[in-house]
């Protein structure tokens, strides 16, 4: 597998602060994993990273909040929608088409959510303090993110980041 | 010396064209103003007339919703006796009923008098034309205006009939109220038998199903109130924050009816609402005050220290209270959202059984986090399930409820102390909870402070919070026009 092990909340922030340098428009970031794995605490760093000015609260009451940072932030929450003929009450496919970098948590709530070419991040809670973050990626811009965003961690503190690619796969 | 309005003929362009060129450096033709007086519908063109004689005169031009005030002029030796103001107050009437909401007008920046006459009809300068007259290259200020705002300050002092809408999350509701005091009708539509009367509406957060419920809502809110569109004086509607799809459907249809009707349009921030469910409740509820918003989107202390003044003390950092409350519940298995589940267990175990953290506690400022409390359940949790123990759900729930209501309670009391008032509003849904507001009640009670706890059905999302909250706004003239837009976003600070 491709992806991070991160020791502690602040670890998870600096890796969502570290993709945000590397993201344009149109880009977009799938988050999946348990509750309290650190989705939002990943989206924080990504947005502080973004230049974003104000504190990123979680979006699960209000589907979407936007956010005006260096491009402007989507973060959408699946959470609570049932069906996903919701996802074009809440005008999902036209935000992840504007003009800003979309992050979309529990985005593997429908196969229809995932968008066509995207950077996916599934983060399991391995012990209290310790989190496993995997990535995959959908579509040639998808794949370009996914192998910046390993390159930028290395060195992080707290962050463990595993390559299969560069190590030829080690863990499945 | 008396005088009397009348619409501007082509007979009286020679009169008018003489007092336009004694007063004006740069005039109108004559044969501009033919044209103006041609053209009708568009148009509006009076002259104030002493006897046989012009002393005055004015016109409009309304495009859409918008009047242009074009001219207005008075001839010197007739100033001074309310002409222009006379003039002006029939040209905005005329405008209203022209379909105009709002009233614009370029001045002389050098013309301070007549810029003072615009002001007190309501119009403001909101900027400048840089060298816009050719003569001289002097600035045009340029006057904006809400002609409805002013147009609604009529009715009698008090006994407004107000319709409030409310659909910025999973209610759709509808609720009318007289004078500020009378809640004739609060519909709710996920609450009201809709499924008898109009086929089965179940509101949600989908546009659709709100755009489906708002009409029944409100034809149920004015039917049991006993009123009709026409006997309305305001429309009110919740313009943010929430969900802007949810959002949006309200805002329209408040906006429609403003239209179709020529009522003016009252914008209520949300979390206003919910603390005038407060002054709903009681009606000797008044600031200055401190409330604790808490509900499934929101955790916020606000400092109220007068009517229409609001100061957000503190807000959640990442997860709402409600929030955390559902999220728990929903990883013990209780489903979703099971907040309202998890507090009836708490209250059959012991809150000292698991020593949660009580995150921002000792912060010094009114920032919550729940976010962190919410991962140390869930570890406790799936610790629990690896050592093969199993959970004590009451205990957990005991222990984590009482994680958060310490924290607020102690943000809540140490903010009323240092606004140094004397009440308390507890609003949102999470207000049901027992506990919070027994601990707060206590808490406060210690300083001689009293606490204010609305009735559930007005903690929760409706509308007849919100016409309260427009009450007051409409009272003091505050409109929006029909230009508004919903605002997810929408700040209570920025309120005026």
């Amino acid at each position: 597998m491709s992806g991070f092990e991160t020791t502690g909340a602040d670890a998870t922030v600096a890796l969502g602060r570290a993709l945000a340098p590397l993201v344009r428009a149109g880009d977009g970031l799938v988050l999946s994993g348990d509750l309290g794995a650190g989705k939002t605490q990943l989206t924080k760093g990504f947005a502080a990273g973004l230049e974003v000015p104000e504190v990123v609260t979680s979006p699960t009451f209000n589907i979407l909040l936007v956010h005006q940072g260096r491009l402007p932030l989507y973060h959408f929450d699946l959470y609570r929608l049932e069906h996903s003929d919701q996802l074009e009450d809440v005008d999902y496919w036209g935000t992840l088409e504007a003009d800003g970098v979309s992050v979309v948590e529990w985005g593997d709530r429908f196969p229809e959510a995932m968008p066509l070419d995207y950077l996916a991040a599934h983060m399991t809670i391995t012990a209290d303090e310790t989190r496993e973050i995997v990535l995959s990626s959908q579509g040639t811009r998808g794949a370009e993110l996914a192998r910046t965003w390993l390159g930028a961690c290395t060195g992080l503190a707290d962050v463990v980041v595993r390559n299969s690619d560069s190590h030829g796969g080690d863990t499945a | 010396m008396s005088f009397e309005l009348r619409p501007m003929t082509r007979g009286d362009i020679d009169a008018v064209h003489e007092i336009e060129h004694a007063i004006f450096p740069t005039p109108w033709s004559r044969q501009t103003f033919a044209a103006e007086v041609s053209i009708g519908e568009t148009r509006a063109w009076l002259v104030a007339v002493d006897g046989d004689e012009v002393v005055g005169y004015g016109g409009i031009m309304v495009i859409g919703d918008e009047a242009h005030i074009m001219n207005l002029a008075v001839r010197e030796d007739a100033r001074s006796k309310g002409v222009g103001a006379t003039m002006l107050e029939s040209l905005l009437a005329s405008a209203v009923e022209m379909g105009a909401s709002r009233a614009t007008l370029e001045v002389r920046e050098s013309n301070s008098s007549a810029q003072e006459l615009y002001r007190r009809f309501g119009l403001s300068s909101v900027g400048v034309r840089p060298g816009y007259y050719s003569d001289t290259r002097e600035d045009a200020v340029i006057m904006w205006g809400d002609l409805l705002a002013r147009d609604a300050a009529s009715p009698e002092a008090g006994q407004e009939l107000i319709l409030a809408i409310e659909s910025s999350c999973d209610e759709t509701a509808a609720a009318v109220m007289r004078g500020g005091t009378e809640l004739l009708s609060s519909v709710i539509a996920s609450q009201v038998d809709f499924h008898a009367r109009f086929g089965g509406v179940v509101p949600e957060i989908a546009s659709r199903k709100h755009t489906e419920a708002i009409v029944a809502a409100v034809d149920e809110a004015l039917e049991q109130a006993g009123v009709g569109f026409g006997d309305l004086d305001a429309i009110a509607v919740t313009y943010g924050p929430g969900l802007v799809g949810a959002l949006v459907v309200g805002v329209a249809y408040a906006k429609g009816v403003a239209l179709g009707t020529g009522l003016p349009l009252v914008g209520v921030n949300h979390l206003e609402g919910h603390i005038f469910a407060n002054m709903l409740a009681d009606p000797t509820v008044e600031p200055p005050l401190v409330a604790l918003l808490v509900s499934g989107g929101h955790t916020s202390l606000v400092h109220m220290p007068e009517w229409g003044v609001y100061h957000t003390l503190g807000e959640t950092l990442d997860d709402a209270a409600g929030e955390a409350f559902d999220k728990v519940a929903k990883a013990l298995g209780l489903g979703y959202p099971g907040g309202p589940i998890l507090s009836r267990l708490a209250s059959e175990g012991n809150e000292n059984a698991i020593d949660f953290p009580r995150a921002m506690m000792r912060s010094g400022n009114y920032a919550f986090s729940l976010s962190g409390l919410k991962t140390s359940v869930i570890n406790h949790i799936r610790n629990a399930e690896q050592a093969g123990r199993e959970v004590d759900v009451p205990d957990l729930a005991a222990s984590f409820q009482a994680a958060v209501v310490d924290v607020q309670v102690s943000k809540a009391v140490r903010a009323a102390q240092e606004c140094g008032v004397e009440t308390f509003c507890l609003a949102g849904g999470v207000a049901a909870n027992p506990s919070l507001r027994e601990k707060l009640h206590e808490a406060l009670a210690d300083h001689g402070i009293r606490l204010s706890v609305p009735p559930l059905i007005l903690c929760t999302d409706n509308a007849a919070m919100i016409a309260q909250a427009a009450h007051f706004r409409f009272m003091r003239g505050g409109f929006l026009g029909l230009d508004a837009e919903a605002i997810p976003n929408l700040r209570l600070d920025s309120e005026a």
